[in-house]
C-alpha cells in the first residue's frame, strides 16, 4: 500500500455555451431576415407557373391595387383541388388588401374608389367632356385553379371603373 | 466572437441558460412560421383604351389567331382548338400558333393578336398556359374574349 493518497482529480464539466449561444444568435437573424411576416396586400394563392412571366419592378411612384382571387374554403388536399365543388365560382372571391368582396359587384365599388387616387394627366383623345382614365396600376394574382370567369369579371370590373393598366401575376418556375 | 476559455479573464460568470431558453424558443417560432417567398412574375395585360366589350365587332375581316379553350363539366377536361382542330399538346399548340401568325404576318398584317377565347369555367392555370405559349412564340399582341359584364339583379 502506498503512503500517500492519490491527489484529488478535479474534473470540470462546465459545457462552452458560447459557440451555441453565438450559431443560434445567427440563426435567430437569418429566420428573421428571411421570414416573410410583413403583412402584405397578397393573400396566399398558389400562382400559376410561366417560364415567359417577367419580374416584378414596382415603381414606387405609382399607385397599385392588388386583387387577390382565392378560394372562401381553402383545400383539403391536392386532390380536393380537382373537385367540382373546389372550382365552381361560388368558392371563389376577390380580396383587395385583406379584404374580401364576394361578387362581381361588391369589388366593383370598391375599384371606383381605387381608380379615385390617381388621375391620367392628358384626358382620353376624342372624349368631350374630356374624359380622365385612372393611372394606378392593378395586378391579377388569382390562383391556378380559379375559374377563368373569375378573372374575367376582375377585368370587366377594372375596365367599368376606368382602370385600364392591368398585369396578371404568375409564378416563376425556379432556376437550377 | 466567441469569448476566452480561461475563467481568470471574466471572474463573474453570468448565467446564459436563460438566454438560451429563450433564443431557443424564438428560434422554434421562427422556424414554425418560415415560408419560402414565392418568386412572382406578371404578364401586362393592359385594356384597350378605345375598344371594350360594349359595342358591335366592326364588319372589317378579323384577322386574328383564335385559341378556343372548352370545358367539359362532366369529365372536367379541358380541351384546345384552333379552328375545328383539337390540340392537346403545348409543342404542337406552339407550332400551330405561330404557323397561323405567320400566315398574317406574310399577308401584311404583323400586328394580327392572338386571342384567347375561353370557357369561364376553366382553371386560370390553363389560361395562364396558353398566354405563355404565346410569349414563347415572340408574340406580344394577345387578346381576351369575353362577354358582357353581369348586370345587377334588377336592372334592365
Amino acid at each position: 500500500m502506498s503512503k500517500h493518497a492519490p491527489p484529488a482529480v478535479e474534473e470540470s464539466v462546465a459545457v462552452n455555451v458560447v459557440p451555441l449561444v453565438d450559431i443560434m444568435f445567427l440563426l435567430l437573424l437569418f429566420l428573421m431576415v428571411g421570414g416573410d411576416m410583413s403583412h402584405r396586400e397578397s393573400t396566399e394563392v398558389q400562382l400559376p407557373q410561366a417560364d415567359k412571366a417577367v419580374d416584378v419592378n414596382k415603381d414606387d411612384e405609382t399607385p397599385y391595387c392588388v386583387i387577390n382571387i382565392h378560394p372562401v374554403r381553402d383545400p383539403t388536399s391536392d386532390a380536393d383541388r380537382l373537385t367540382p365543388t373546389f372550382r365552381a365560382i361560388t368558392n371563389w372571391q376577390f380580396a383587395i388588401a385583406g379584404i374580401e368582396y364576394p361578387d362581381y359587384f361588391a369589388l366593383l365599388e370598391q375599384l371606383k374608389l381605387v381608380a379615385e387616387r390617381k388621375r391620367e394627366d392628358v384626358p382620353l383623345p376624342g372624349t368631350n367632356p374630356p374624359r380622365y382614365l385612372s393611372a394606378v396600376l392593378v395586378t391579377i394574382r388569382a390562383d391556378k385553379d380559379a375559374p377563368y370567369g373569375m378573372i374575367q369579371q376582375a377585368m370587366q370590373a377594372c375596365a367599368e371603373s376606368t382602370l385600364y393598366k392591368i398585369e396578371v401575376g404568375a409564378s416563376k418556375p425556379p432556376t437550377n | 466572437m466567441a469569448g476566452s476559455q480561461d475563467p481568470n479573464d471574466n471572474p463573474m460568470a453570468i448565467n446564459v441558460v436563460p438566454l438560451v431558453d429563450i433564443i431557443f424558443c424564438l428560434c422554434v417560432f421562427f422556424m414554425c412560421s418560415f415560408k419560402f417567398r414565392q418568386l412572382e412574375g406578371k404578364f401586362d395585360s393592359w385594356l384597350p383604351k378605345d375598344k371594350g366589350s360594349e359595342g358591335l365587332p366592326s364588319l372589317e375581316l378579323i384577322s386574328e389567331v383564335r385559341v378556343a379553350l372548352m370545358w367539359d363539366e362532366a369529365t372536367q377536361v379541358l380541351t384546345r382548338k384552333m379552328g375545328v382542330r383539337s390540340i392537346p399538346q403545348d409543342e404542337e399548340l406552339q407550332r400551330s400558333i405561330l404557323e397561323a401568325h405567320q400566315a398574317w404576318v406574310q399577308k401584311g398584317k404583323p400586328d394580327a393578336p392572338v386571342t384567347i377565347d375561353g370557357d369561364a369555367r376553366i382553371p386560370w392555370g390553363e389560361v395562364i398556359t396558353v398566354v405563355n405559349i404565346i410569349k414563347r412564340c415572340g408574340i406580344e399582341k394577345i387578346e381576351f374574349a369575353m362577354g358582357a359584364p353581369p348586370k345587377k339583379p334588377g336592372s334592365k
